[in-house]
């Protein structure tokens, strides 16, 4: 059977930027793209840890390096910039679970994978 | 009496280009044309194709009466077509089309002559054409430069297996006759009588063509009446083979009854030669100063390279009737790679034949899968804990995408559901009783519920039952689909719709984009 499992999260990034007019989804540094094993287009859930706020988008890429973790279009309305957010993703799998949890700093930079989860 | 060709080089050197000098029809000029142009490289010979195809829609739109009609109809603009999905929305043209439609689908250009053709279309059945008298070179030079690609030049002597001769006694006579000074022999089909096999095998012993051309059918009777009889020809240089999709034991076959290499040709009675082999073999070039080809699935959207679907063809250069997205009813299969010949022409990877009913698209080769390439990559620093095993699981990810809806109107009683412009559905591919994802971009608000059709082209966008109370009448909304990667259809669906829930073009979404 299959099941849906925790595949990846990025812990406490911070939103950089949150603006109602750019197109789509959350922009995401594509360094945290690949540590995550996100690719571009993919389902991810957003819970904002500054004002409990949850839904759900996908991926675009953002530039390597840029730290970049924006929200655009309507879910603007639900995260400011500024707020930690946590990025889940989840897979459909009839494996066990073995997510990638990824640790970031205030700056969304990879600092190192969690282990004990 | 056996006819033997006239001298390669008097044909090539004296009749030929007198013959041509006498039409003044340029076919000569064409071919060199043709034959420098093929030569550029693949983005260019793309390029080229677009801009022409652009023209021609453009000249449909004004000239053509069906064309007219249609644009108007779908909302759609040839002057705001900007890439080949925006060109995915035009609808398709069928032969059922073209017979209900007639003379409506001839320009009403005064500039324009064409003359009229009797075809067949994609079952067989009687199909009227009209075509282009500006276009007749090309075609014939397009049918040269095939020969040439075989290796075998003008005013080689070539035999051809023909399925059928033009009308009455007289008019067939001054064809053999034309032909004879031009080398070309035509024969009957092999299967024309009990005796066909052996007068054509006799004329072929005199005739001893460099170039054999016929449908492949009527070239595996021969070469099976060949071998079968214990009869060798002379070797031509070359056989090419239309008419059918040629199989990797038919090839083999023909190839060993005379002796030569075969060259598939992929031909339509509506179109001429649309695309033939190079001496590599290895799929067919796209005669694409004359046609943009299309090969599309079941749903409308294009085929990826590797993926088999119906092909869709459109003439680019015939203004006097156009035929723009012509369903040939064959599939083949997606092509997007280099020619090792140098050549640019755009590749299919091979013909596979009348799509028949209810044959979803096969894919060729594996591992088209859920595998991602980026959870493929080893992570560069930290201690990588395992991953979810990658052949069990599949990710989610968005496949369609409805930008800037304006909820039209809102209907409690309903059930639950948003229900939706039928061409919006189908533009962004998302099915009815879909799930789908609203996010409201007026209050914020993101809810789940599922996709019903509206009336196609009323631009409703109606939100049902307890939709209602978390989108009004007048809030802009975003609609997504998802799909497990394994399903994937490889594609993002991404579109945009004006205030009135009109299609206005394709997206390509990237990061900082705004509309």
């Amino acid at each position: 059977m299959k099941r849906q499992l925790l595949k990846a999260m990025i812990l406490k990034a911070t939103v950089t930027q949150s603006d109602l007019r750019y197109v789509g989804s959350i922009t995401l540094d594509e360094d945290l793209i690949e540590k995550a094993g996100l690719e571009e287009h993919e389902n991810v859930h957003i819970v904002d840890r500054s004002n409990g706020n949850r839904l759900q988008t996908y991926v675009i890429r953002g530039e390597r390096g840029s730290g970049v973790v924006g929200m655009n279009g309507a879910a603007a309305h639900l995260v400011d910039a500024g707020d930690r957010i946590d990025i889940t993703a989840y897979c459909w799998s009839s494996g066990d679970p073995s997510p990638l949890v990824v640790e970031v700093d205030r700056h969304n930079r990879f600092v190192r994978y969690a282990e004990d989860v | 009496m056996l006819l033997r060709p006239l001298p390669a080089p008097f044909v090539r050197h004296v009749v030929y280009p007198v013959y041509r000098g006498l039409r003044a029809d340029r076919v000569l000029e064409t071919l060199d044309r043709l034959e420098q142009a093929e030569w550029r490289s693949r983005a260019e010979i793309e390029e080229a194709a677009w801009r022409r195809l652009l023209e021609i829609a453009a000249y449909a739109a004004e000239h053509v009466p069906y064309y007219r009609d249609l644009f108007c109809r779908t909302g759609l603009d040839p002057s705001r077509i900007e890439n080949p999905r925006d060109f995915e929305a035009l609808p398709l043209l069928s032969a059922e089309i073209v017979r209900r439609e007639g003379r409506r689908l001839v320009s009403g250009d005064p500039l324009r002559r064409g003359y009229q053709v009797e075809t067949t279309g994609p079952g067989g059945e009687r199909l009227q054409l009209w075509r282009d008298a500006r276009e007749a070179p090309l075609r014939r030079a397009v049918v040269l430069r095939g020969y040439r690609w075989a290796g075998v030049d003008i005013g080689e002597p070539v035999a051809i297996l023909s399925e059928s001769s033009p009308g009455g006694r007289f008019e067939r006579r001054a064809e053999e006759i034309r032909n004879y000074f031009k080398n070309v022999l035509l024969l009957p089909p092999a299967g024309a009588g009990p005796d066909a096999p052996g007068r054509i095998a006799a004329a072929l012993g005199a005739w001893r063509p460099a170039l054999l051309a016929g449908p492949l059918p009527a070239l595996s009777e021969l070469a099976a009446f060949c071998s079968r009889e214990g009869i060798r020809l002379r070797p031509p240089r070359a056989v090419v083979s239309f008419g059918e999709p040629l199989d990797a034991e038919r090839r083999r076959a023909v190839g060993e009854a005379f002796g030569a290499p075969v060259y598939a040709r992929y031909q339509r009675p509506e179109f001429s030669a649309v695309a033939m082999e190079c001496s590599q073999h290895g799929g067919l070039h796209v005669f694409a100063d004359m046609f943009y080809v299309e090969v599309l699935r079941e749903s409308g959207r294009a085929a990826l390279p590797g993926e088999s679907g119906e092909l869709v063809v459109t003439g680019l250069t015939g203004r006097y009737m156009p035929l723009i997205r012509y369903r040939t009813g064959d599939s083949a299969v997606a092509g997007d790679r280099d020619c090792p010949c140098g050549r640019g022409l755009p590749l299919l990877e091979r013909i596979e034949g009348c799509a028949g009913a209810g044959a979803g698209p096969r894919h060729a080769g594996a591992g088209r899968g859920g595998v991602s390439r980026a959870t493929g990559r080893e992570p560069a620093a930290g201690k990588a804990p395992q991953r979810p095993d990658e052949r069990s699981a599949e990710r989610l990810v968005v496949k369609s995408k409805i930008h800037k809806a304006h909820v039209s109107a809102t209907d409690a009683d309903d059930i639950d559901c948003l229900r939706i412009d039928e061409r919006l559905l189908e533009l962004g591919d998302i099915a009815p009783c879909e799930r789908i994802l609203i996010v409201n971009a007026t209050s914020g608000v993101r809810l789940e519920t599922i996709a019903l059709r509206a009336p196609a082209g009323s631009g409703a966008v109606v939100a049902c039952g307890a939709v209602a109370h978390l989108c009004r009448g007048g809030d802009e909304i975003g609609v997504m689909a998802f799909t497990w990667s394994g399903a994937r259809a490889g594609r993002f669906s991404n579109i945009l719709v004006d205030a009135d829930n009109r299609f206005v073009r394709f997206l390509t979404e990237k990061a900082g984009d705004m509309l």
